[in-house]
């Protein structure tokens, strides 16, 4: 049969971000898939070189618009690494609290974007109703809603009071009951049901080598999870479950991540609990760190997100960000092959992808690319 | 003379319920949503865009000959409603095909325009058109098989859902495709191909397309209106329509297409054994 190029992206309907797909179709099934990358580069790394770490810091917030909290914990447990730094228990929790009430967030946006895909525009609309009760806790405790910018070295812009724990509680407690109510619509609806089950399928087999992160591997059945294999901070003095799932399809993908934001739910619950009422938190940052270099892993609402620094003489010499979709992305052409047309939307949300923050580096001149070598870069231009 | 007026009045309700429609929908979605004479703003603004410079003829004489079309359909329902000379014999044989002439075109437009998501609408409409357009037809012909009357100005049977309940669930049902709303609208699924036929028109072109979509919608609520209920009540039938429709649209995410393509062929076999069984 002739095979026909079918472009998705770079500017497309079912795509939020930039990223082109091209499918090779034959008839409405993809026979092969390639993905480009390269149209929201941003060049975040090189920004953050020869910087003060708390300016780098007030940047790695920004990376990305959904997971702020997330890039500035692998950011910060990074540093505070390098610098041998000790954070007080009231600090550790009341940042995951923010890292989980980010998960909660991200994952009814993914699932209102995802119903979206299937052409549900109402539960998406409900789903982003209930995510504002969320961004509207960030605003009361953080003073801003997207990127709330909670984090300093070794302590927080903002203590919680007790008013905040309550209002955190008070919110969190009015979405568990109307997420319960849409869950159970993407459960039982037998049209949500027949075009994710068996969509986009990834064994185990598959997660593994392709070396998939965050719900997309768990929902494969790998029960692999940075708060629980490398516990960090907060996550030190609570107890989280992973959320496994064994099919590995779309369906299990979505079902996974709705589980999660009762999981998170209870995580905020237990951690507001824990935090130490006497305690202070640190009036004022660790400014100096001589040098040094760490590594930071965080959960991420998709998946593990790594940051590699190195300090030198007081400031940055070199700050290296792996998000969890440039894991994930890599499995696309495999997961999209013999799949309908149909369902490419669906699969490919499914992933979760998070394009702008995963973007680093795409030299591509005259239709080729180029490699350039570690020094090109941090100088920023090709040695003549 | 009258009908022409009634026809005029038609296209600007038909306008109207679809800013009805997406005002319903944006309700449901807990949106304020448009204006509901916001259709007519996107017309006049989409006329005001400077003239599209295609090449392909076909590509070109789409926008115009579908309006045409349209507004036949609508000719020989106002017609209808009136019993004027214009209502002449079998015109819902033609009003049947019409229907067919209109979605024919948008495919040739499809396909001239050689738009990969444009050709793939026009082949999923090709797959549906076997089962939903065959389906309109005979369910058509039941609702006159069973009152034996020649025209649509002749149609007086009151209540017909009573009669032929069958037939009457079938086209509500093939409305859905007509009108396309979820969850079967695969023809003009946004996420996987885009714009669908008209992804590649723009300015007065597209207004001209949006309007023949629109008078279709109105076109489809009085045909259903005028056999589900009688004459008096096609307008406020149509008026009922597009509320259910939206409701629908609200309310349910998308089939997939070969299964869409499936269930309608099941249900044109359906509509083709009440048209036997009452022939």
């Amino acid at each position: 049969m002739h095979t026909t190029i079918f472009p998705i992206g770079p500017q497309h309907p079912s795509l939020k971000e930039p990223i082109f797909l091209k499918l090779y179709v034959e008839g409405t099934i993809v026979r092969n898939a390639e993905f480009n990358l390269g149209y929201a580069h941003r060049g975040v790394e090189e920004k953050l070189e020869n910087k003060e770490v708390d300016t780098v810091l007030h940047a790695v917030q920004r990376t990305c618009g959904i997971c702020s909290q997330c890039h500035s914990l692998a950011f910060l447990r990074a540093v505070e690494g390098a610098g041998e730094i000790k954070i007080p228990k009231r600090v550790a929790l009341q940042r995951i609290i923010i890292a989980e009430l980010e998960r909660i967030h991200s994952h009814m946006l993914w699932t209102g974007v995802m119903m979206h895909e299937l052409g549900l525009e109402t539960l998406f609309m409900y789903f982003m109703r209930e995510r504002e009760k969320i961004l509207d806790v960030f605003d009361d405790v953080t003073g801003n809603r997207v990127h709330h910018s909670a984090d300093l070295v070794g302590t927080m812009k903002r203590d919680f009071s007790e008013d905040d724990i309550e209002f955190i509680l008070k919110s969190i407690d009015s979405i568990k009951q109307n997420v319960s109510n849409y869950q159970d619509v993407v459960n039982t609806h037998d049209v949500i049901r027949d075009r994710c089950i068996g969509k986009g399928k990834i064994t185990k087999a598959d997660a593994r080598k392709f070396g998939l992160v965050g719900p997309v591997t768990r929902a494969s059945g790998i029960n692999y999870d940075v708060r629980v294999n490398s516990p960090y901070m907060g996550y030190k003095f609570v107890k989280v479950k992973p959320v496994v799932r064994k099919e590995g399809d779309a369906q299990a993908r979505t079902l996974a991540r709705m589980d999660e934001i009762y999981e998170s739910i209870r995580i905020v619950e237990e951690a507001c609990g824990k935090i130490p009422r006497k305690e202070k938190v640190p009036k004022y940052p660790v400014k100096r760190i001589a040098q040094g270099y760490g590594i930071g892993r965080v959960e991420a609402p998709r998946g593990e997100n790594f940051h590699f620094v190195k300090i030198e003489n007081a400031k940055t010499k070199r700050v290296k960000i792996r998000t969890p979709t440039v894991a994930n992305v890599v499995v696309y052409p495999r997961v999209l092959q013999g799949a309908d047309i149909t369902d490419v939307p669906v699969i490919v949300m499914s992933m979760d992808p998070c394009i702008s923050c995963m973007e680093r580096v795409a030299v591509i001149r005259k239709g080729k690319t180029e490699v350039w070598t570690s020094h090109e870069l941090s100088r920023g231009r090709k040695n003549d | 003379m009258i009908e022409i007026l009634l026809t005029v009045a038609f296209i600007l309700i038909a306008i109207l319920f679809s800013g009805i429609k997406r005002k319903l929908i944006a309700r449901m979605h807990n949106r304020v949503g448009p204006p509901i004479i916001q259709p007519f703003y996107d017309i006049i603004k989409l006329f005001s865009k400077e003239k599209p410079q295609y090449l392909n003829p076909i590509f070109n004489a789409v926008p115009y000959v579908s309006v045409i079309c349209s507004f036949v359909i609508l000719f020989i329902i106002s017609a209808a409603l009136l019993g004027t000379s214009f209502d002449f014999d079998y015109n819902f044989i033609l009003l049947g095909y019409l229907f067919i002439l209109l979605d024919t075109f948008y495919i040739f437009g499809a396909v001239a325009s050689r738009n990969p998501f444009a050709i793939q609408s026009s082949v999923r409409e090709l797959l549906l058109m076997l089962g939903y357009e065959l389906t309109f037809l005979m369910v058509i012909a039941v609702f006159f098989a069973k009152t034996e009357i020649v025209s649509m100005g002749a149609y007086a049977l009151e209540y017909g859902f009573i009669h032929v309940p069958v037939a009457s669930l079938l086209l509500i049902l093939v409305g859905f495709v007509i009108v396309r709303v979820t969850p079967f609208d695969v023809v003009n699924a946004e996420p996987e191909i885009s714009g669908g036929f008209f992804t590649e028109y723009y300015g007065r072109d597209l207004a001209l397309i949006e309007i023949a979509e629109f008078v279709k919608d109105l076109a489809f609520g009085l045909v259903a209106g005028l056999l589900l209920l009688g004459k008096v009540y096609a307008l406020p039938f149509a008026l009922l329509l597009v509320i259910f429709y939206a409701l629908m649209q609200a309310s349910s995410p998308r089939y997939c297409t070969f299964r869409t393509a499936k269930l309608f062929l099941l249900i044109a076999v359906i509509a083709f054994i009440d048209l036997f069984l009452l022939v």
